[in-house]
């Protein structure tokens, strides 16, 4: 028997010899995603096998990646993605993909029927129309903010490609900041704020694993469900990058044991995040596809446009519609701009009508013939849009465009004009006139023409004020005015 | 309070000596299971070979690489290698095109960047001693209903074979499409919902081999299917750049990534090598006795045939090249992992292939680099694509 055992000490023995034994005991510090601090066990058990402690600082992914850009003093970094870094840097520090999370809805069970299979458009017209109150982290310093505003900005952009500053010239994201009720500085604040708010709102934007935990977190009077945008999908990768190089062995070390089954599988279930080894078995809530990327943009000034953007949510913005009611609108025309108001009250996408914005209609034929302001301050509201111009008469008394511009001038205050004429000037005051009696135009002019309108006047006037003219003899109303929708 | 004195005698209990702990059944029991499983261990590490390996002398050699990482990553590459005397530690450059880019390149033991045109770069940079031991085809990898929709266009045509897994693409028609604005979901009618536009998401033409000789295989398309020359260099270039905007900000390679749970998400269609996609398949036939249908491949019909080459800057660096070039099981291992051994050798990835009962693509006949331009008029053209922050490459 001892004999035996000695035996089998020696083959202890050398077996321990083929492993390194237990490395040095090391502590590494990490800029970090806000959200990471979800990792706490994970690195516990990080620290148990490999010796390796890692030390996060965390903050918001947007604010982190600015302060890489300028310099940092940390050993590695831990970011939800290292896109905003890119668009930043030339140098990208040496990166592993860790683990997968996309940014989602966490919608209340009550209101995901509506949103199940939803598209940015669908989830920004509810949100105009005060049917989606979220909560969402501030884009200037979270990644998961940052996300939702290219997601919402490139799919309204329509373009199929990614977002370039040329296509956010007009802003389209205020349908969609209409339902945001607060915002936290990064996904893991914002998650917090929810579970203290939750009766206030139907939804939170934030990551897939956040909702996830959220859910299994016991703090959910009603639970979330995952809503996944399908058109515009935002992954987040959250690779560790190797800031310094000196730390490299250590760093090794630790991507090593990350990309391990047992510790993908540990992240998976205790995270809620998917594993990047696809031979790891997901659990059930991580099996769902989900969805098309979209491209992301390619330069720093499109985020700062974004931002730009973000930061006049809230403010209540005004649009006077200056509308041709004589009677060459008969037919079809007249029909087209009821179906247009009809659209953009009910079911405009980016471009619904939105709570808290006031809408002047200026009715004119060679007189101004109505003016009618909506605040709207509730789905009545709109709904009394919809159906404002229905049963609005025609007149036979001419076509006065000048006059009636002159009119919207006057009450446009803040606002933007938008002019939908087909005809030509036959009465009141001559484009001349009109253009004297405003040298420096109060408000920037939208002019949609169909019909016998006269382009070469209209596009004056609209130049004049940094406007121009949309063609709606061509194409439908309502894709014209969408056009123009959001732009100032 | 006062104590509550006891009146009884404290009674010495006299126990037996207990048993030695080594003695005791709990313990001999699973001691016995466990240490036997560990000596039956041992022995099965001895005969292959490993557990001798710390009274050998191992040589730890450092390289760096981009994609190529995947191959000494791969367990049984370096259970040869380590047979052999070899550890290799790998830093991975995030790119090939960095590989040229980064000061102390020579300072490796060995670098193997993607393929022949970086490779060139450095080996007249900086020197160092070149192997070729593999080769293999620049493709598009595509989930299958994308790849339909292309057919239907007549953009893309299935070659023979019984899973249908390889297409040949007519490149000008494809390239083509993007420049023409057109989404995936105007191809199909009938399935697609992607509204994107179609192109072939590529890595970065400033950091990626893959991205680099892309970028060329579409300026060839969009030439009239001529090699652009420093006279037309920089006007291909303007005439693609479109293209190459459309992705935005490029994403890291997918060969990785699009063979997991959410590729769809990571890219519906884009750029690879062909050995990632044949490895894949391989691997999933060995595990669930068949191959997956649902991820294709898109062979460009003008294509390109990427020659990583191992540059050694040291006697440990050659050795690696040596056993590469040389060694039957590292060769036999290449071709499992989907590589073409191009002058390494004559055995082919058809026969591992055809061995397994997975159809053999065809690639296309050709020079490996009939359709790349010369390597300044390349960077003419990633120059005007742009956006390379790091400077041109090559």
């Amino acid at each position: 028997m001892r004999a035996g055992l000695a035996a089998l000490s020696v083959a202890a023995l050398v077996l321990a010899g083929c492993t390194s034994g237990t490395p040095e005991p090391v502590t590494l510090t990490v800029l970090a995603s806000s959200e990471l601090a979800d990792l706490a066990p994970v690195l516990a058990d990080l620290r148990r096998d490999t010796g390796v402690e890692l030390k996060l600082d965390r903050r918001g992914t947007v604010r982190a990646s600015d302060e890489l850009a300028a310099g940092v003093d940390h050993d590695l970094a831990w970011l939800a993605t290292n896109r905003y870094l890119r668009l930043k840097s030339a140098d990208l520090p040496l990166s592993t993909s860790t683990m997968l999370s996309p940014l989602v809805l966490g919608v209340k069970q009550g209101q995901a029927d509506a949103l199940r299979g939803a598209s940015w458009a669908d989830v920004a017209g509810r949100a105009a129309a005060g049917e989606l109150r979220f909560g969402m982290a501030d884009p200037r310093v979270s990644g998961s903010g940052m996300a939702a505003l290219i997601g919402v900005a490139t799919a309204a952009a329509g373009t199929g490609a990614a977002l370039r500053a040329e296509d956010v010239t007009c802003d389209k994201l205020q349908g969609f900041l209409t339902g945001r009720v607060f915002g936290a500085d990064g996904a893991a604040e914002v998650v917090d704020e929810y579970v203290k708010r939750q009766d206030e709102v139907d939804a939170v934007v934030t990551y897939e694993s956040t909702v996830l935990s959220l859910n299994a977190s016991g703090q959910l009077r009603e639970p979330l469900e995952v809503v996944y945008p399908r058109d515009g999908i935002v992954l987040s990768d959250y690779p560790l990058m190797l800031l310094k190089p000196d730390k490299r062995a250590v760093y090794d070390r630790v991507v090593q044991w990350l990309r391990t089954p047992s510790a993908q599988r540990s992240i998976m279930e205790r995270t809620h995040r998917r594993p990047v080894d696809p031979q790891v078995e997901r659990t059930d809530g991580l099996r769902e596809p989900i969805g098309t990327a979209l491209y992301f943009p390619g330069t720093q000034q499109v985020v700062d446009t974004l931002l730009a953007a973000y930061d006049r949510a809230g403010r209540s913005g005004r649009v006077v519609f200056v509308l041709d009611h004589s009677t060459s609108m008969a037919g079809a025309r007249i029909a087209g701009l009821r179906e247009a108001f009809a659209t953009l009250s009910r079911a405009g996408g980016f471009d619904r009508f939105r709570l808290g914005e006031t809408v002047v209609l200026v009715r004119f034929a060679g007189t101004v013939l109505e003016e009618r302001s909506v605040v709207i301050g509730s789905a009545a509201d709109l709904e009394g849009l919809a159906t404002a111009l229905t049963t609005a008469e025609l007149a036979e008394t001419g076509t006065a465009i000048w006059s009636a511009l002159d009119h919207a001038y006057r009450v446009v205050g803040e606002g933007t004009v938008v002019l939908m004429t087909d005809g030509e000037n036959n009465a009141g005051m001559s484009a001349d006139e009109f253009l004297a009696a405003w040298p420096a135009p109060p408000a920037r002019t939208y002019a949609i023409r169909f019909g016998e309108a006269d382009p070469v006047e209209l596009d004056r006037v609209a130049r004049a004020t940094g406007g121009r003219v949309v063609d709606a003899t061509t194409g439908s109303l309502l894709e014209a005015v969408k056009e123009i929708r959001g732009c100032r | 309070m006062v104590a509550k004195s006891s009146t009884e005698e404290p009674a010495l209990v006299i126990l037996d000596p207990p048993r030695s702990v080594f003695r005791r059944k709990r313990f001999l029991l699973p001691f016995g299971v466990s240490a036997g499983i560990a000596l039956v261990g041992a022995v099965a590490l001895f005969a292959s070979g490993v557990i001798a390996l710390p009274f050998q002398g191992i040589t730890i050699v450092r390289a760096m690489m981009a994609s190529k990482v995947e191959f000494f990553s791969d367990n049984e590459v370096r259970r040869i290698l380590m047979a052999n005397g070899v550890q290799v530690h790998l830093t991975d450059s995030g790119g090939s095109q960095e590989i040229p880019r980064t000061e102390e390149a020579a300072a490796f033991d060995f670098v193997m960047p993607s393929g022949q045109l970086t490779a060139r770069q450095i080996h007249d940079k900086v020197g160092g001693t070149p192997f070729y031991p593999f080769t293999t085809p620049l493709v598009i990898a595509a989930f299958r209903d994308y790849a339909e929709a292309l057919d239907r266009q007549d953009v893309a045509d299935p070659q023979p074979g019984e899973d249908k897994l390889y297409y040949t693409l007519k490149m000008p028609e494809f390239v083509g499409l993007t420049l023409d604005g057109t989404t995936w979901k105007d191809l199909s009618e009938d399935g697609l919902t992607n509204a994107n536009r179609i192109i072939a998401q590529s890595p970065d033409p400033c950091r990626a081999y893959s991205g680099a000789a892309y970028l060329a295989l579409v300026a060839f398309a969009a030439n009239g299917r001529n090699v652009p020359t420093a006279a037309d260099a920089k006007a291909v270039g303007a005439r693609i750049k479109p293209l190459f905007e459309v992705e935005g900000q490029f994403g890291a390679g997918i060969g990785r990534t699009f063979f997991g749970p959410d590729g769809r998400t990571f890219a519906p269609v884009g750029v690879i090598y062909e050995h990632q996609y044949l490895a894949y398949q391989i691997r999933t036939k060995e595990r669930t006795g068949s191959v997956d249908p649902d991820r294709v491949l898109l062979y460009p019909d003008a294509h390109h045939h990427a020659e990583p080459w191992l540059i050694a800057f040291s006697e440990a660096g050659e050795k690696v090249g040596r056993l590469l070039q040389e060694n039957t099981d590292l060769q036999r291992r290449a071709l499992e992992l989907g590589f073409r051994l191009g002058r390494a050798g004559s055995a082919s990835v058809g026969t591992v292939l055809t061995e397994r009962g997975i159809d053999v693509p065809d690639p296309g006949a050709g020079d490996t680099e009939a359709f790349l331009p010369k390597s300044e008029d390349l960077t003419t053209m990633i120059a005007e694509v742009g956006r390379c922050p790091g400077g041109v490459p090559l």
